[in-house]
């Protein structure tokens, strides 16, 4: 089971390459390697891990609304567009992407496909050479015959894809239309294909088996249900989330969930491979989403309860309740200098001032990675549900309820209850 | 049935005659505290509300991070009908708003202040910026 980082903020760079033994892999923000290409090249080569890159091409497609601040294209989706080619360019300055653009019918608009398909590739395959350096040592190991260095190329080729709702619906056919391209165009490298489908899909079995017949043909698949929310799915949808990746899986192709959780940990018991998120963010991502270029708010990890929470709550938790101060390297490094006799909020207080924005998040890291450790060495969903239920009861048993958020722990048991395997 | 706001001046008026300072919408951290009274080395914060107290319970709780008294302001029908149990439990007051605010439930000390986040919420309330 891999964890993917997503890179999505230049802020991310210091975490990442401090805390570099808890996490697989990078998915690199297409808006991002657009907007920071050197920053984004010298990253991938300095970690040496194995990355992808997320082309996100179906953002021009929903609500270009979202990508605006007022009134005026952000900087990074402005750059993103650049890179998809002038065909796509041109339309996305004035409207949404239609499926239209690329079928009429019966008629396949090979010309607007190539050229994404060949444009995406591209950024994908030079994401690591970006910066002039790079890229002219890249050209001389190319002039010279030599194989450029091992590492410097994504683990696969991610498609251009777009959101659909239904195997009906049109953008479903294009998404196809778009792999079956990529893996054309595509030699050598692997090539994932992403559905990046409506959680309503969950629910129709038939069409689920159709989705995994018509992946088979790709080397793997990037798994990314629309706003779908470890924290506040009822268990049913979570439990139709492991039989998915169940589906998805059984012909034996890696399957990654393109944003997922702790929750999205535990389905290796469904062979699902990785999973990639943010770091303490981007659990899961609605196509429809209005987006920023700040960084995101401080959230504080709660090992104990899978999930993160604002800096007061975390604050009251640990100062009126005996749930144990996390003994991560990064917590620990800060109590070391606090006198622990002083009374708890006290030593609450100064363990949440010396963390700060960025300790919570390196906290985050270290107790993420503890967390899979634990999760994978549990085999079945009995012993995973044991886990999750200890958890509950020692939160439930500290009075932590109106602090942090508990009804999912109660819905993944729940769901693994249900998914026996 | 009180609107929220109508709430606020009259509990900010309650305060004054406290012969505290007041100041509406103060941050602390990601939060806005409703009102806040401050003076005399004393700082009282209060989460207004209409009906769903149990999310003025938890919001007060969190005030009980700078503030010596947290209070949750309702309606006076709604406190009769509570009764002063599920705040007593964490300390929480409660203020009583029918025309008039009354102490229903006096607060309890906070013994949970964080001084870091104190000093930053008087420091915000004699700057007079909390509105930014």
């Amino acid at each position: 089971m891999k964890l993917y980082y997503r890179v999505s903020a230049t802020t991310d760079g210091t975490l990442l390459k401090g805390e570099h033994d808890t996490y697989d892999g990078l998915a690199v923000a297409g808006h991002v390697q657009a907007l920071h290409p050197v920053w984004t090249g010298t990253l991938i080569r300095e970690l040496n891990v194995p990355f992808f890159v997320d082309p996100e091409t179906f953002i021009f497609a929903q609500d270009l609304g979202n990508i605006e601040s007022d009134g005026e294209r952000l900087k990074s989706y402005k750059a993103l567009e650049a890179l998809l080619g002038n065909g796509v360019q041109d339309i996305v300055q004035g409207r949404e992407l239609q499926p239209s653009d690329f079928v009429s019918g019966t008629e396949v608009k090979e010309e607007l496909i190539g050229q994404l398909v060949e444009h995406v590739i591209k950024f994908q395959m030079t994401a690591s050479e970006s910066g002039p350096v790079q890229t002219s040592l890249a050209e001389y190991s190319r002039i010279l015959g030599e194989d450029f260095p091992a590492g410097a190329l994504p683990e696969f080729i991610v498609p251009p894809y777009f959101y659909f709702r239904t195997l009906e619906d049109i953008w479903y056919r294009v998404n196809l239309l778009l792999a079956k391209r990529t893996q054309e165009m595509t030699e050598g490298l692997p090539v994932y294909i992403v559905l990046c489908l409506a959680k309503e899909l969950l629910g129709d079995s038939q069409a689920l088996s159709q989705l995994a017949e018509d992946i088979s043909e790709y080397d793997g698949c990037l798994l990314w249900i629309s706003n779908f929310q470890e924290r506040s799915e009822r268990e049913v949808n979570l439990t139709r989330l492991a039989w998915l990746v169940r589906d998805l899986t059984s012909r034996g192709k890696p399957v990654i969930n393109l944003y997922g959780g702790s929750f999205s940990a535990m389905l290796h018991i469904a062979n699902l491979t990785g999973y990639s998120r943010g770091i303490c963010t981007s659990e899961y991502r609605d196509v429809d989403a209005q987006r920023g270029e700040g960084a995101p708010p401080s959230r504080y990890y709660i090992p104990e309860a899978h999930t993160k929470v604002v800096e007061a709550n975390a604050r009251r938790l640990y100062s009126s309740t005996d749930v144990n101060l996390c003994n991560c390297p990064v917590c620990s490094q800060a109590l070391s200098d606090i006198t622990l006799s002083s009374p708890r909020p006290a030593v609450v207080a100064q363990l949440f001032d010396s963390l700060k924005h960025q300790g919570f998040r390196a906290h985050f890291m270290h107790v993420h990675k503890t967390e899979r450790e634990q999760i994978l060495s549990l085999k079945n969903s009995q012993q995973l549900k044991e886990w999750v239920s200890s958890h509950l009861e020692v939160l439930s048993r500290a009075g932590a309820r109106p602090y942090v958020p508990m009804t999912h722990l109660e819905m993944w048991v729940k769901a693994l209850d249900q998914f026996t395997v | 049935m009180i609107a929220e706001k109508e709430m606020t001046p009259l509990v900010v008026s309650f305060l004054q005659d406290l012969d505290l300072y007041t100041e509406t919408e103060v941050p602390l951290l990601t939060k806005r505290i409703d009102v806040v009274g401050f003076g005399h080395d004393r700082l009282v914060a209060v989460e207004l509300k209409i009906r769903n107290w149990q999310r003025a319970l938890v919001q007060a709780s969190m005030y009980q991070l700078c503030a010596d008294e947290a209070y949750v302001a309702l309606p006076q029908a709604l406190c009769m009908r509570l009764g002063s149990q599920p705040f007593q439990q964490l300390g929480i007051g409660v203020l009583a708003i029918d025309g008039t605010t009354k102490v229903f439930l006096p607060a309890r000390r906070s013994q949970l202040i964080h001084q870091s986040l104190r000093q930053r919420v008087l420091r915000c309330l004699k700057s007079n910026r909390c509105q930014e």
